[in-house]
């Protein structure tokens, strides 16, 4: 049922992951394709991700693997001939794709309607002054900027706006900062600079608003002119950190009704006037001394937000605007039972908190800037939910798994006293350490308001984390103290850790007083309404709502925080093997933290515990559920380990990264799997240096299948010995055997876990589930059931290729020892294919020309 | 110079309470059938009845009335033969309610009386406005009426529908 | 903080941590799902004499407003909370939240689990509840015997006339416990205000010469009110024209022939879609209702439904279709919640000035 008359429908992907842009586009997808295809119409997808879990498992009914060009949709427009085009699921990438192909009249050669949107909103999302003129027009304040050539019209800008003013160079030449200036002084030497460096001798002046309260409301719109609030969230840093690198809490945490109903009116108004269709993500900055609020962004297009508001309400959000983009209304979308009838129409009501909190690369590049501003520099984010603001900060905390020790305030920082003020005023990555290091050192709350610009309600909550902490501290093994610190956020190991003891003890002691964690549904009706959402947080209070699902239960720890390097793919891996498993006949339980995890589309598990991955937060869930088998993947080794020795059936998965960066051409290996007592080959694949591709590539090149007849017979003769030393290692799983040329000849090298870049790879290039071969043979499956989808392997073309992207240019990385293109570093992958290996190698390139390989 | 003086919103609102006017007087809306003066009074019709129809759950006749043709101050064309008004209904023995954006001399309106009086004889004709400008050179008034805007003869008043302008809104042009 | 309970009329108990008042106290306890406006929601008199429970887990985080007072002195029995945050030392010299309900002899406690009790409330609808310090067969026999007035409107509607002069339409607002929004958005209306006890008659009213008369929202059940006020609804109605909000709604249904039944669940929250009948449109707006209209008991002939909750069906909005009287369920001038049914008054606005005809 649709009310366009609509057959089909393509969607631009939002290609490779990214910083700023985990897989919330593509679970977004997802979910949307699957939604769209269940109202009968056919979902076409584009995308160049390797790791899009959208492209496989049926979330679509045809998938290009294609580039992010033009040139390439315009192909694929014209051979599939889409009825309609969804622009909000490819981030900016694709809004600028869009406009292409309405500029060279693409989609009114193919009658290709675009959907969700005016077609002269696109233009304003390209471009921030006209969306800022068209804003103003609606009387929505927006901050006043203006291009200036000499420092008498500067100083006419600043007679208007006042002090302080950002300053910043048109079309600098070399690097130029935002300078802020407090005074004449300030702006005459900023300007100095600014036309010096400027191309074009001009400035920008702008209404500095920093230290303004920055807050994000995400609306829902449908055609019929309805329009509701999904929610409003509340960035705890200041306006001049960069929102996605800022520690987030839904709902709003300080603000009174008449400020949150502005912000309401004004983002509902905002995209009646625009059109809009779906949701739309506006941000403000309010300077909550006069009240006076600016817009500062209207994102109409799927984003961290509203991945964020999604996991936060349990509103259904990309099922409802899959329905709302074919024309159905939100009083006639149809969601699955389980939740209310008119669950579309309901505004979202919390009666739980959230809060997300960056995570950053700086551990593995190490010569980045740890300074916060206006440029986005975390690789992620992760949540904790909890009852209280306390609970939700030690959670999302813990859940960023850098180390528990992170959130005990007790541990002095060996900064001295101008050190300490300089981090207050100048935040960097981490702050929460620095602001709980000055409030043990006796800095008045107020005073830490006004040098940091965070609310002050913040701080006494930090106080109350402190108090409550001593408290634990002072008292060993006491009940009170246990059950507040528990009540408020902390844990077994942070108990521990207080009275020198083990977690174990401590939560022996915990059960014995009976402090057990329950559980709570996130759902969006604040219990006036019976909504299942299959999806739960932990708390310490009277009623648990968690009950052991029924059937054969398997638990997969999720990924968590989305470092750099190590799990951009492991999302994949966990999503696809939740998907399997509930095709396998278990019920998937996934733990996991991160608010844009693929895994967390709610298709895919069964049920969903959003908790941080701490022993006794594992603990805790397994109790209520008993698995009968646990899935950790790769970075979760010694949980697993853990696990395993508590006596939990455990299967570890460990393929993650290459073992090492191989650089060089021809370079063969052969990919396996075995069952432990039979082995069989994938293919063949080799690694490339990067010089095939362009010049200035840092990483290198998948390329599978390789089909070279000689290469074949070589390694059909060594099939035996592949077999026997993979055997070997007694582990049913998946290998890549690589080969070395001694005298001409190939030889065996090395054996490792095959890498989850090179599953996808294998994936996408068989068009068979690498990923659910695995699970079987994990699972106790022998190859000869398992095998029995994978194609003859002579039989196997086009040509994949396949590339890490790297964040180097983003980050402003450009120290050479710094910028070594290992798997480590890379924050997303890009694949394509060919005939040959120059058309494969030519498509991967196509669209990523600025992308760092 | 163009200022608006009223928005989508009070627009929306003014439509709304001609419409319960409407059933108000005419003690519900048995026979009453409405007659657009063409162009912009089809569309405010029209949405009156959009409106009665979701209040009343029945279907009110809309017809539409294009005077030009019998408009006694545009000289060149009075000598014409009265055009066909498209009316797919007879309004004989119905409580007619004509309905028009603006008015002002009252000259439109007399020649919309003049076609419907043409066409049959209603059991009664009443008047909707959305606006209701002044400076009457006829006498004739409104029974409905949307807002009262005191104007200056020389400004123009200036509604917009969005069915043919884009959005909703009445404005003063001078 | 002290140990403190909420005990039920069911015989549950809740152990929480008293904050505010440390009296005894009971009521009828309810609970609320707006996301915003604990000051707003705690002031207004709808909630007279009874205990609320949020269900937004953090409440006072902001301390209290001079601008978000809904009345001058709040008259809940209790505010229940998951959390309280206790800013002691409040920005800009404000009140904190524990402060205020001190000085107003309010008790709260917080530490329950407010999602728990919500749902039992859901599936119960309200309770006789009170907050003590121990919770014993005492404390729960003294709840059983405590029997809540229902003279809410006379404790807390205004005793005597009062003025709230503007420069405008001259309206008349009879007080059965009125919100502060609805002079709030009259003075945005620059709207000449005189307050009336809602015991006031016919003659009183019309010798004001108003251009309208609202019916003021305010709490307890309609049918407790006396008959005399339905009368000079009645001789009102079709006067001047009439606005009635919230228990002012559902006596103006009643003076027309409605009866009014007990709802459950009840609706105190802002999340619900009304759809308003006349332009099919979904609107959003601030609830407080413990009754509503039985629509089967609604003269049609008589009544037009012009809003309607599209979660259970109940009654939003009447109008009377012989003359401009009407009336909304809902507070239109949100404090707290959504602000744009405050278009409401902008209709009574216009009623009345076609009513007094063109100004030239």
């Amino acid at each position: 049922m649709n009310n366009q008359n609509l057959q089909k429908v393509l969607i631009i992907g939002a290609g490779h992951n990214d910083i700023g842009r985990e897989g919330q586009h593509d679970a977004a997808v997802t979910q949307i394709g699957a939604a769209i295809r269940k109202l009968g119409i056919a979902v076409i997808l584009v995308d160049n991700n390797a790791f899009s879990i959208a492209a496989e498992n049926n979330f679509a009914d045809k998938v290009y693997m294609e580039p992010l060009t033009v040139a390439s949709l315009s192909k694929i427009i014209e051979a599939e001939q889409p009825d309609g085009l969804i622009p909000t699921l490819g981030g900016i990438q694709g809004v600028n794709l869009i406009q292409a192909l309405i500029r060279d009249n693409v989609l009114k050669n193919n009658q290709v309607r675009l959907l969700q949107w005016d077609q002269d909103l696109i233009d304003l999302i390209v471009n921030p002054a006209l969306m800022s003129n068209r804003l103003k027009d609606l009387g929505e304040p927006v901050i006043a900027s203006q291009v200036v050539a000499s420092e008498v019209e500067a100083r006419a800008v600043v007679q208007k706006v006042g002090y302080p003013v950002i300053v910043k160079s048109v079309a600098p030449r070399i690097e130029a900062s935002r300078q802020l200036c407090e005074d004449d002084d300030d702006l005459a030497r900023a300007l100095a600079t600014g036309f010096k460096v400027s191309g074009t001798k001009q400035c920008i002046v702008e209404q500095s608003i920093g230290g303004y309260k920055e807050l994000e409301f995400v609306g829902m719109r449908d055609a019929k002119d309805t329009a509701l609030l999904i929610g409003g969230m509340e960035n705890f840093d200041p306006v001049g950190i960069h929102s996605a690198d800022s520690i987030v809490f839904a709902p709003t945490q300080t603000i009174t009704d008449q400020e949150y109903q502005q912000f309401r009116a004004a983002t509902l108004k905002i995209m009646r006037a625009l059109h809009i269709i779906g949701t739309c993500h506006v941000q403000f900055a309010l300077d909550q001394h006069t009240q006076q609020y600016f817009v500062i962004k209207v994102t109409p297009y799927f984003d961290r937000t509203m991945a964020l508001s999604a996991r936060a309400t349990g509103y259904p959000i990309a099922r409802v605007v899959a329905s709302l983009t074919v024309g159905i209304s939100l009083a006639e979308v149809k969601l699955p039972s389980t939740y209310r009838k008119q669950t579309a129409l309901i505004e979202p009501a919390l009666d739980h908190i959230v809060c997300r909190i960056p995570v950053w690369p700086f551990n593995v590049l190490k010569k980045v800037s740890h300074q916060l501003d206006t440029v986005t520099e975390s690789t992620g984010s992760v949540i904790g939910v909890g009852r209280s603001t306390e609970e939700a900060l030690l959670k999302g905390m813990r859940a960023t798994d850098e180390s528990r020790y992170h959130v005990i305030a007790n541990q002095p920082q060996a900064y001295s006293e101008g050190e300490l003020i300089q981090r207050l005023i100048h935040p960097q990555a981490g702050r929460m350490l620095v602001l709980l290091e000055a409030l043990n050192r006796g800095y008045q709350i107020d005073e830490l308001a006004e040098l940091t610009k965070i609310d002050a309600f913040y701080f006494y909550k930090l106080s109350h984390i402190i108090e409550i902490e001593k408290a634990l501290w002072a008292h060993p093994f006491d009940v009170h103290a246990l059950g507040r610190a528990k009540y408020f956020g902390f844990t077994d190991e942070d108990a521990a850790d207080a009275w020198h003891t083990t977690a174990s003890k401590v939560n022996h002691f915990a059960l014995e007083n009976e402090i057990q964690a329950t559980f709570k549904e996130v759902e969006p009706t604040a219990g006036e309404f019976t909504e299942q959402t299959n999806t739960y947080y932990s708390t310490y209070e009277f009623d648990n709502e968690s009950h052991q699902l029924a059937g054969r239960r398997a638990v997969v720890i999720g990924t968590g925080a989305n470092r750099i390097g190590t799990n951009h793919g492991n999302d994949y891996l966990v999503s696809q093997l939740l998907f399997y498993l509930k095709k396998a006949d278990y019920q998937p339980i996934l733990i996991n933290a991160n608010p844009n995890s693929v895994a967390m589309t709610p298709q895919l598990a069964a049920k969903r515990y959003i908790e941080p991955k701490q022993v006794s937060d594992i603990l805790n869930i397994l109790a209520i559920e008993k698995p009968e088998v646990i899935f950790t993947t790769y970075h979760d080794y010694r949980l697993g380990q853990q696990l395993s020795a508590l006596g939990y059936q455990v299967v570890q998965i460990n393929n993650g990264l290459p073992r090492e960066q191989i650089k060089t051409n021809d370079s063969p290996a052969v990919e396996v799997i075995s069952d432990g007592t039979d082995v069989q080959i994938f293919g063949i694949s080799e690694i490339i240096a990067g010089n095939n591709l362009r010049t200035s590539v840092r990483g290198s090149i998948s390329v599978f299948p390789i089909q070279d007849k000689a290469e074949n017979q070589a390694i059909a003769a060594l099939s035996s010995e592949i077999k026997q030393r993979v055997l070997a290692f007694g582990v049913p799983g998946l290998y890549t055997v690589r080969l070395t040329i001694v005298d001409a000849a190939l030889h065996l090298a090395t054996i490792e876990p095959m890498s989850l870049a090179t599953m996808a790879l294998i994936s996408k290039a068989s068009g068979s589930s690498v990923t659910r071969l695995l699970l079987h043979v994990k699972l106790g499956e022998p190859l000869s059931k398992v095998m029995y989808d994978y194609p003859d392997i002579s039989k196997l073309k086009p040509i994949f290729v396949q590339a890490n992207t790297f964040p180097y240019n983003q980050l402003q990385i450009y120290d050479e020892d710094e910028v070594t293109g290992e798997p480590g570093h890379a924050t997303g992958t890009v694949i394509a294919h060919g005939d040959t290996l120059r058309d494969a190698l030519k498509a991967l390139n196509a669209g990523n020309e600025d992308t760092d390989f | 110079m163009q200022k608006e003086v009223v928005d989508s919103m009070a627009m929306k609102r003014a439509l709304t309470r001609i419409t319960y006017e409407i059933i108000e007087q005419n003690k519900g809306i048995r026979n009453v059938v409405l007659v657009g003066i063409k162009t912009r009074g089809v569309y405010i019709a029209q949405r009156i009845a959009e409106r009665l129809a979701q209040l009343e759950a029945a279907t009110i006749p809309v017809g539409e009335l294009d005077i030009t043709a019998f408009r006694d101050d545009q000289p060149e064309m009075a000598d014409q033969a009265p055009t066909d008004y498209q009316l797919t209904f007879d309004v004989a023995g119905k409580k007619v309610i004509l309905v028009d954006d603006v008015l002002f001399t009252g000259r439109t309106i007399r020649a919309a009386l003049d076609a419907l009086m043409g066409g049959g004889r209603p059991q009664s004709i009443s008047l909707a406005v959305l606006v209701d400008r002044g400076h009457r050179e006829l006498p004739i008034r409104a029974d409905f009426i949307g807002k009262n805007i005191p104007t200056a003869r020389q400004e123009r008043i200036k509604v917009s529908v969005t069915e043919v302008d884009g959005h909703d809104g009445i404005e003063i042009i001078n | 903080m002290a140990d403190r309970y909420l005990i039920l009329e069911d015989g549950s108990a809740y152990l929480g941590e008293g904050f505010g008042s440390p009296a005894v106290s009971t009521g009828e306890i309810v609970f609320n799902t707006s996301m915003t406006g604990y000051q707003e929601i705690i002031t207004n008199q709808i909630y007279h004499n009874q205990i609320i429970a949020f269900t937004q887990p953090t409440i006072g985080s902001y301390g209290i407003n001079h601008d978000s007072y809904e009345s001058i002195l709040p008259t809940v029995k209790g505010v229940v909370v998951r959390d309280v945050a206790s800013i002691s030392t409040n920005r800009q010299r404000r009140w904190s939240l524990d402060q205020y309900l001190k000085q107003q002899n309010i008790p709260g406690i917080s530490h329950i689990d407010t999602r728990h009790l919500a749902k039992q409330l859901r599936a119960s609808g309200p309770m006789k509840a009170s907050i003590v310090d121990v919770a014993d067969a005492h404390a729960f026999d003294q709840l059983g015997a405590t029997v809540l007035t229902n003279q809410q409107v006379a404790a807390v509607a205004t005793p005597k006339p009062f003025p709230n002069p503007g420069t405008g339409l001259n309206v008349v607002v009879v007080d059965f416990g009125l919100k502060h929004g609805i002079l709030r958005e009259l003075s945005k209306r620059a709207c000449n205000v005189t307050v009336l006890p809602y015991t006031a008659t016919t003659e009183e009213i019309i010798n004001l010469d108003p251009d309208g008369v609202i019916l003021s929202t305010g709490p307890g059940k309609p049918q407790d009110l006396p008959d005399s006020v339905l009368t000079m609804i009645q001789n009102i109605q079709s006067r001047v024209p009439l606005f009635a909000i919230g228990l002012g709604h559902e006596l103006f249904a009643m003076a027309n022939g409605a009866k009014i039944m007990k709802l459950s669940p009840e609706h105190h929250g802002a999340n619900h879609p009304i759809r308003e009948v006349i332009t099919n449109q979904i609107i959003y707006a601030s609830q407080g209702q413990g009754f509503a209209v039985d629509p089967e008991t609604v003269d049609r002939n008589k009544l037009i439904t012009t809003f309607v909750d599209l979660i259970d069906g109940t009654i939003q909005g009447l109008r009377y279709r012989d003359f401009p009287a009407f009336s909304v369920q809902f507070f239109p001038d949100g404090a707290p919640g959504p602000t744009k049914v405050r278009d409401v008054f902008d209709e009574f606005v216009e009623s009345m000035q076609q009513a007094r005809g063109p100004v030239w």
